[in-house]
């Protein structure tokens, strides 16, 4: 009997030994993948949101005479970004500028010093004096006994200008040092505030007439980190 | 590995602006006479032509762009006693700004070169009392220079007016110095800057 030698075909076994090891391969991957763990986070990325819920602009001679956008409505909410204010200046002109500012977003903000931003060919901005006041973290739901929630009326609704029964004169007593704090929008939380800025030409200014003058006043709500 | 999905509100402010912008310009002013009228004068027909106004007491307008700035009196002859009361009424335009009126007194004996002077000056040197005052309008009587004549409170605003009452007595019995002269009053009305 003539034993033979098997002969093994080695490109066979090479072809063999590659479905071998691919199967435990392809089976780990495959349970590496189906078993993955899943998170699913939902985040809602809150945002800084500051109103003018309204604003006044009180002046010693006839308030008529100041145009204002929106118009001028100390008595009811207006709820804004921006405002607008014209009229005419002489020297020795001023006015008391009054805004109720509310925070309306999720987070908490601080209210700073406002910049001023001016656009002024004659060199008038030179003249100007500017003082800003602050009132705040005021509100707390219905305690100030008046329709307005978010504010006490002695620091805005009762300043007045010219004498009457209860008028405060501008500036109303008790103003802060900045920046307030005013936290995230709520019905009773304290995320209201009031400022009052007085914009005066001095009356030494020698500027001749005829000039313009564009004065921007940016106030700035910045995320209070905690 | 973990697999993070966001969902809901991505909008990220951190600070958020609240912006006033005033827009201001220069108060300019801008006054005219609107009406005026003599209440009272003593003048008398000195040439017996029948008339006065226009002859021995002239008044006319001095225009300036269309408006009425000024008047010219021209009284001849004026005698110990010789008075002139009349009012007239100046107009702060709608172009002009909030306003406090004023006035000051020049005389002249050329008519050209003028020196400002006072009410109590006047009467020294040339014999004249003058009072005036201003003036919403006569008052309950409807008669002016009485005294429920209505005072204007400034400033006045645009587009309002006043009447200015001007009462000029040449109150000059022992002044024979001053016969005849000529001499030339102005009373000029300066719109000024509200009291601050």
């Amino acid at each position: 009997m003539k034993i033979t030698k098997p002969v093994i075909n080695t490109k066979l076994l090479t072809a063999l030994l590659i479905p071998i090891l691919l199967i435990p391969t392809s089976a780990f991957a495959y349970a590496h993948w189906y078993d993955s763990t899943y998170k699913n986070v939902k985040m809602h990325v809150g945002c800084v949101k500051a109103t003018i819920v309204t604003f006044k602009v009180l002046s010693p001679w006839n308030d008529k005479l100041i145009q204002t956008w929106p118009p001028n409505n100390p008595d009811g909410d207006i709820f804004t970004d921006m405002i607008i204010i014209s009229t005419k200046v002489f020297p020795g002109w001023y006015v008391w500028i009054g805004f109720i500012i509310q925070n309306q977003g999720m987070l908490p903000v601080l209210v700073d010093i406002p910049d001023y931003d001016v656009s002024d060919p004659a060199g008038v901005w030179d003249w100007f004096i500017h003082k800003e006041y602050f009132y705040g973290q005021l509100i707390d739901g219905k305690s100030y006994g008046w329709p307005r929630e978010d504010v006490p009326r002695e620091v805005y609704a009762s300043v007045k200008l010219r004498p009457a029964k209860g008028a405060v004169l501008p500036p109303p007593p008790n103003n802060i040092p900045p920046p307030v704090y005013l936290e995230a929008y709520g019905p009773h939380t304290k995320n209201s505030m009031a400022m009052w800025i007085k914009l005066q030409l001095r009356n030494d200014c020698p500027i001749p007439a005829p000039f313009t003058i564009e004065i921007k006043i940016t106030v700035h709500a910045i995320l209070a980190l905690p | 590995m973990i697999l993070i999905t966001m969902s809901g509100l991505g909008y990220a402010a951190w600070n958020d602006n609240l912006t006033t912008v005033v827009s201001l310009s220069s108060a300019t002013y801008d006054l005219e006479i609107t009406e005026w009228h003599v209440e009272k004068t003593n003048s008398y027909d000195a040439n017996g032509n029948g008339e006065i106004f226009g002859d021995e007491l002239k008044i006319e307008n001095v225009l300036a762009e269309g408006q009425v700035v000024g008047l010219q009196i021209e009284a001849d002859p004026v005698f110990p006693s010789w008075e002139l009361l009349m009012v007239i009424r100046i107009h702060n335009t709608a172009t002009s700004w909030i306003t406090n009126l004023e006035y000051k007194i020049s005389y002249s004996w050329d008519g050209t070169n003028w020196v400002e002077t006072t009410k109590e000056e006047l009467q020294t040197l040339l014999g004249i009392i003058y009072t005036d005052g201003f003036y919403l309008g006569p008052g309950p009587d409807g008669i002016w220079g009485t005294n429920d004549d209505q005072p204007v409170s400034f400033p006045i605003n645009p587009c309002e007016s006043v009447w200015k009452l001007e009462h000029i007595l040449f109150d000059a019995q022992d002044r024979t110095d001053l016969q005849g002269k000529i001499f030339y009053l102005m009373i000029e009305i300066i719109a000024t800057y509200p009291q601050t």
